[in-house]
């Protein structure tokens, strides 16, 4: 601040008060204002682009009105309120962290200027972190029925917060949240407890070879209690379909054909299993009539999985290798189809190895690009008044259809736009 | 614990929401309730206590300055590592708090030599960033993982040192867009090194997509000599490499759940939002993407040496990892 002299009385002891919002320069000594309505930059006062706030919120700062809570905020912690209780946490303890992680996440920068979309998931989203935090068998996908939101905008604020505010969440386990996702799936028929235990057994065998890792709950779940229904009554539904079984409006085709997926693997896993058991006849075991050896194949499922044979001994000594063959034998679907590679440096050669020579100094020169390359990307004079006739006759064509429209003075130079495509197109056009 | 998800005590009749419905509709009770979640304790960490109560919240450890990496002299060629380098490492790796990830020691060999000083005569089995017109020939390490992770995309800048007129720059090259009303900037693209540049009205320009660090400083060149024989008194200053992206394959099924379990501090796995396991390395300090089926992405390198180090630190861990739990 500038030093500053009365003018009423010559003293120097100015300062600055606010009268309301506004500003103003006192002289201590007489009362009189010397200044006010300062457009002058405080230092003290100088925000980032992201923390720009209002005169109101400039007055509450400075006032102290730690308890004032805006409008958006007060309706952002009651949807937290709407969604606990849709979620049935009655604890209010839970309620309360929900509420106080939704306005410390309100607060961060990259949420609190952002589109609406996401604001109006963070209330979802905090509920759900406060849920695993608690370890409740909570999916993500409970989330999104319940809030209609995108994956993708979920995802991109679950980031957020567990970034910003440094929060550790684990996901839960899929045989955690087994009884939660056949509730919301909504069958029309009941499991009986010798079901359900078969299915959880179902899920926990799906882990051990690899199907559920890294795949979203739901389908893997929906596949076994689809398999386990077919053979709780095999003879009236083996002819049933996956999407006469499993009919939810809300969740398209998608989830479906991925439904479809997990049915197949887990098939193909579980006809491998059937096989070697010793009373099966080899070709015995197709897809259709697999879920008929269910009960033996859980009933010997360690044995089988080890790939010992039932009646060995266990004097049987293997080697290491063998060992490994036996457990490497089911695989993540991704991996299946992998072609093997013969020696490690092969794939090491690439694109980065080719020696390059390059200038190190600040000047540019024509060696730094031969002119046989250098006329591939830089247009003649001709094209250039050709490119600029077409913007011409653009804007013209604009002014003409809509007289009133202000002229876009910063169209685009390109009359279409350019991909990788036409750059290597015009090389092949240029060496014919 | 502190509250059920569902109640079975709901009196009936009583009308409560249930998923998949919006606020407004309101069905009956349903029969079928889950069992309420154990009132067991919390997720265990397999973390040693002692290195729990050392160590600050997810992904902040503060480096052991005694173990901070010095600068090490590379030669390309150098095929042998000194025995006691490895030696030096297991120690290191027991140190808690040494910045790199907990839980393991004893790592087999790696090209690390932390605890030489500069002068000493350190070896190296991967180059570094090579000194100008050398060919890049990694070297398969003799020891350690086997595998060398590849380079896939290196984002680097630089400054032109001069105000551009980005609509003359699109109007006169002919792999040029500009479209101010998306991006304030002209990107521009040439063929070798297969490359994009971002150009800015303000002389800075952003260049990617190159798999060396010589192919995109060549880029980068090539990308201001065009600007230059366009009329602009473009130079080549403060070119630098801001991010380098690796990628490598492991050959072997990785349990994801078994790694987010024991290293739930640096790793973050959700697997209904992202296949992968996001895993937050703090020395260095590299994001390493590791899927099931054994592909590992690496990201937020400034050099190639800490991707490297980085597998090389991380491939230990990966194999325990492997069998079946």
């Amino acid at each position: 601040m500038s030093a500053k002299v009365c003018t009423q009385c010559g003293g120097q002891n100015i300062q600055q008060d606010l009268h309301f919002c506004l500003e103003q320069q006192i002289c201590i000594d007489c009362g009189c204002v010397v200044e006010e309505g300062s457009f002058q930059n405080d230092a003290s006062r100088i925000y980032a682009p992201h923390q720009s706030i209002t005169l109101p919120q400039q007055y509450r700062q400075r006032n102290n009105f730690h308890g004032y809570v805006s409008k958006a905020r007060k309706a952002g912690a009651k949807k937290v309120e709407e969604i606990s209780a849709m979620l049935r946490v009655t604890s209010q303890a839970m309620v309360d962290e929900a509420k106080a992680l939704y306005l410390r996440a309100y607060d961060l920068p990259t949420l609190n200027r952002t589109r609406r979309e996401k604001k109006n998931v963070l209330p979802g989203c905090c509920v759900y972190i406060v849920c695993r935090q608690h370890d409740w068998p909570i999916t993500v996908s409970v989330l999104w029925d319940l809030i209609q939101c995108r994956d993708s905008v979920f995802y991109s604020v679950y980031k957020v917060i567990l970034t910003d505010l440094n929060i550790i969440i684990t996901a839960p386990d899929i045989e955690e949240v087994i009884p939660s996702v056949i509730k919301k799936c909504d069958f029309n028929f009941q499991l009986d407890d010798e079901q359900m235990k078969t299915i959880t057994r179902i899920v926990c065998l799906a882990k051990n070879t690899w199907i559920s890792c890294g795949r979203r709950y739901d389908p893997i779940i929906i596949a076994v209690v689809f398999l386990v229904w077919k053979a709780s009554d095999y003879a009236k539904r083996k002819k049933t379909s996956i999407p006469s079984f499993y009919r939810q409006k809300k969740s398209g085709p998608q989830v479906v054909a991925l439904v479809r997926s997990r049915v197949n693997e887990l098939e193909d896993i579980l006809i491998k299993l059937a096989s070697e058991i010793p009373w099966v006849q080899p070709g015995e075991v197709n897809k259709q009539n697999v879920v008929c050896y269910i009960s033996d194949i859980l009933q010997y499922e360690k044995t089988l999985l080890d790939g010992k044979d039932i009646f060995s001994d266990d004097s049987d000594v293997e080697s290491e290798e063998e060992e490994r063959e036996q457990k490497d034998k089911f695989l993540p679907p991704g991996m299946k189809n992998r072609k093997p590679t013969s020696d490690v440096r092969d794939d090491n050669e690439t694109s980065s190895d080719i020696s390059v020579q390059v200038s190190y100094s600040t000047e540019l020169g024509e060696n730094d690009i031969p002119d046989s390359e250098m006329h591939k990307y830089i247009r003649t004079s001709q094209e250039v008044k050709m490119v600029e006739e077409v913007m011409k006759r653009d804007e013209n064509k604009i002014e003409t259809e809509n007289p009133g429209k202000r002229k876009d003075s910063s169209s685009s130079c390109n009359p279409h736009k350019r991909k990788r495509s036409d750059v290597e197109n015009l090389d092949k056009t240029e060496s014919d | 614990m502190d509250g059920t998800p569902f109640r079975q005590d709901q009196p009936q009749g009583q009308v409560q929401p249930q998923f998949g419905v919006t606020y407004t509709t309101q069905l009956p009770p349903s029969q079928f309730l889950p069992p309420p979640p154990p009132a067991s304790e919390p997720m265990l960490q397999t973390m040693p206590t002692s290195e729990l109560q050392n160590q600050p919240v997810s992904g902040t450890l503060v480096p052991d300055m005694t173990t901070v990496r010095t600068q090490m002299h590379y030669q390309p060629g150098q095929q042998q590592q000194d025995k006691a380098n490895s030696q030096n490492k297991s120690q290191e790796h027991s140190q808690p708090g040494s910045g790199l990830t907990p839980g393991f020691s004893n790592t087999p060999g790696g090209p690390h030599s932390h605890s030489h000083s500069s002068s000493g005569a350190t070896s190296s089995l991967y180059p570094a960033t090579p000194a100008p017109m050398t060919p890049m020939t990694p070297a398969t390490p003799a020891e350690g993982s086997g595998i060398v992770p590849q380079l896939q995309n290196i984002v680097s800048t630089v400054n032109l040192g001069c105000k551009l007129d980005l609509k003359k720059i699109a109007l006169h090259a002919r792999n040029a867009e500009y479209n101010p009303k998306r991006f304030a900037a002209v990107i521009m693209r040439i063929r070798d090194p297969r490359t994009t540049a971002l150009i800015f009205s303000s002389g800075k320009m952003v260049c990617t997509g190159a798999k060396s660090e010589d192919q995109s400083r060549l880029a980068a060149r090539k990308y201001a000599r065009v600007v230059q024989k366009l009329g602009f008194p473009a130079k080549f200053l403060d070119f630098k490499i801001q991010n380098m992206v690796g990628s490598c394959d492991v050959k072997f099924p990785i349990r994801l759940e078994g790694l987010v379990l024991t290293h739930s501090q640096f790793s973050s796995y959700e697997p209904e939002l992202f296949p992968g396991l996001i895993y937050r390395m703090v020395k260095p300090r590299i994001v390493l993407l590791i899927f099931v089926s054994g592909k590992v992405v690496l990201t937020g390198a400034k050099v190639r040496e800490e991707i490297y180090e980085a597998f090389e630190t991380i491939y230990p861990i990966l194999k325990g990892f492997r069998k079946t739990s």
